[in-house]
């Protein structure tokens, strides 16, 4: 068959019979190495695609239509580190061609090489014609006003910081982009978790993250062990709240045992290596079995966070050995949270007078006339959702629908049934246990005392003014002190 | 809320008073949002 007929079959889309003609001769010239690539392109048949190019290339290393082809498939692709290889070796044939600067350019912004972009944009501008110039300065233009204002281009030049989440946090994993947008790099390790929160991983990527998968965590280790800076581990534990380990299984525990391998092993390369495991409010110590297990390991971290002050006392009563210099790392400070720039408070002139209730009421004392409560109906994405932008539409909609509502219900399940005060609970070693509507478990009601409501913070948030109870949770009187204060 | 106030009434505060609340929730972010643990995290990088 001459060339002329094999391209006749190519542009008439006949692309297995071009296939299966090179599969019985030999492929002898770049076009025809062109022509059998593109037609794997074409079935999609990436791979094969890739490796006849490969093979074209080992035979006309410095054919510039092969390698263009390849370049591009391994860039949509998104096989960046060999597109890269791919693109130098481009580079060196023809260096002032705009087209592999741009795809450069692309790459390393995608991977938040800020400065070797900038360096790759300003060639792809100099080198292409007046017209395409400027649709690349637009393209760019966005990217370096925000580049320009990081504090790294500044004459106190620094290197960008690195933390590493281990897991995925629970509620608003996306404010971890706070460290993204202030130049950090954001890791995350993909840990196994409870089937809810594995949406927290593909937020974590929308808004920039680097998600690493655990088979991977040896490599990155070697690879970016001594560059990291802050090692993170939040969310829950269930050390004897046996209704909610039935749901979740070990998944905080094996995120927590990962967290301890990996700051042993970033240690070993980078002592100065800052190691903060914190517990949001939904965490229990009452089995003295995973207490031992904590006691052994938990020297490793340098802060030790929890949502309020009970819950840290909780943790030390129970954890710590009496008089353990471990004390001292622990502090309260809240991770799972909303952004600053995520909180919309609104003012009205006049509000509406009503108290929204969300979600469950475990038990059925409401300290409210059932004329002021209004029931929120839909499912809002707020502090979790499969994409930023869908958070971001869950906060407009909530605004909308409940930002002028005077008064939000927190929790009082079990307010007016409990057994002992919170100091009573640590001194007899007991929680409390209430039973649940879910087979035989019960429930530890210590939780009451200990949690920071997640409800209470979406009220918050939007400006509505949270009914809590009087009670011993120092979370509650903290935020009487601060909301409930008028002139 | 204690125990003893059975009963919470939404029409026991005025416009203003409400007004001055959320302005109140405004005013202390830090008890409830991500921002100082950004700050923490910054804190014992830097050694401050």
């Amino acid at each position: 068959m001459e060339d002329s007929e094999i391209n006749e079959l190519f542009k008439q889309g006949r692309y297995k019979e071009v296939i299966d003609y090179f599969s019985e001769s030999s492929v002898r010239t770049p076009d025809e190495y062109n022509l059998l690539a593109l037609s794997y392109y074409s079935l999609g048949l990436f791979k094969e695609a890739r490796n006849a190019l490969k093979n074209g290339l080992s035979i006309f290393p410095d054919d510039r239509d092969i390698l263009f082809n390849l370049i591009e498939i391994l860039y949509e692709q998104a096989e960046y580190e060999e597109a890269e290889k791919y693109l130098a070796m481009a580079l060196k044939i023809e260096p002032e061609n705009y087209v592999y600067y741009d795809i450069l350019a692309t790459i390393l912004l995608r991977q938040e090489r800020n400065e070797e972009a900038l360096s790759a944009a300003k060639n792809a501008l100099k080198f292409a014609p007046a017209d395409v110039s400027r649709q690349l300065a637009e393209k760019y233009s966005d990217i370096w006003q925000e580049f320009k204002s990081e504090p790294k281009r500044s004459s106190n030049f620094r290197r960008a910081r690195n933390i590493l989440l281990v897991g995925s946090a629970y509620n608003y994993s996306y404010s971890f982009r706070k460290f993204i947008e202030k130049g950090w790099n954001l890791y995350v390790l993909k840990t196994p978790t409870w089937v809810s929160f594995q949406t927290n991983y593909r937020i974590l990527e929308d808004v920039g993250a680097k998600i690493i998968a655990q088979e991977d965590m040896e490599d990155f280790l070697n690879d970016f062990g001594s560059e990291l800076d802050v090692i993170v581990r939040t969310g829950y534990f269930y050390g004897g709240n046996d209704l909610y380990r039935m749901t979740c299984g070990l998944t905080d525990v094996d995120q927590i045992d990962t967290f301890f391998k990996v700051v042993k092993i970033s240690r070993m390369k980078n002592p100065k290596v800052k190691a903060v495991l914190a517990f949001d409010g939904d965490s229990f110590f009452s089995d003295d079995r995973w207490n031992d297990w904590f006691r052994k390991r938990i020297d490793v971290c340098d802060y030790i966070l929890f949502d309020t002050n009970n819950l840290a006392n909780y943790f030390i009563t129970r954890v710590f050995d009496k008089g353990s210099s471990q004390s001292s790392k622990v502090k309260v400070m809240r991770v799972e949270m909303p952004c600053s720039s995520d909180v919309m408070v609104h003012f009205y002139d006049t509000y509406v007078r009503k108290v929204l209730t969300m979600g469950r009421l475990v038990n059925n004392y409401i300290p409210i006339s059932s004329l002021f409560i209004e029931e929120m109906k839909e499912r809002i994405s707020i502090g979790r959702g499969k994409n930023y932008d869908e958070v971001r539409d869950g906060l407009r909609k909530f605004a909308e629908l409940y930002g002028s509502r005077a008064f939000g219900l927190g929790y009082f399940y079990d307010f007016y049934e409990r057994a002992m005060s919170f100091s009573q609970l640590l001194e007899n070693r007991v929680e409390d246990k209430a039973t649940s509507n879910a087979l035989n478990n019960t429930f530890p009601l210590v939780y009451g005392y200990t949690n920071v409501p997640g409800k209470v913070i979406t009220y918050l948030q939007f400006g509505l003014i949270p009914i809590i109870p009087d009670d011993e949770n120092d979370f509650h009187r903290e935020l009487i002190k601060m909301v409930w204060q008028l002139e | 809320m204690t125990k003893d106030k059975l009963f919470f009434d939404p029409y026991a505060y005025s416009d203003r008073q409400i007004t001055e609340m959320r302005r109140n929730i405004q005013g202390y972010t830090d008890v409830f949002t991500f921002d100082p643990f950004y700050d923490f995290a910054e804190s014992i990088v830097s050694g401050k």
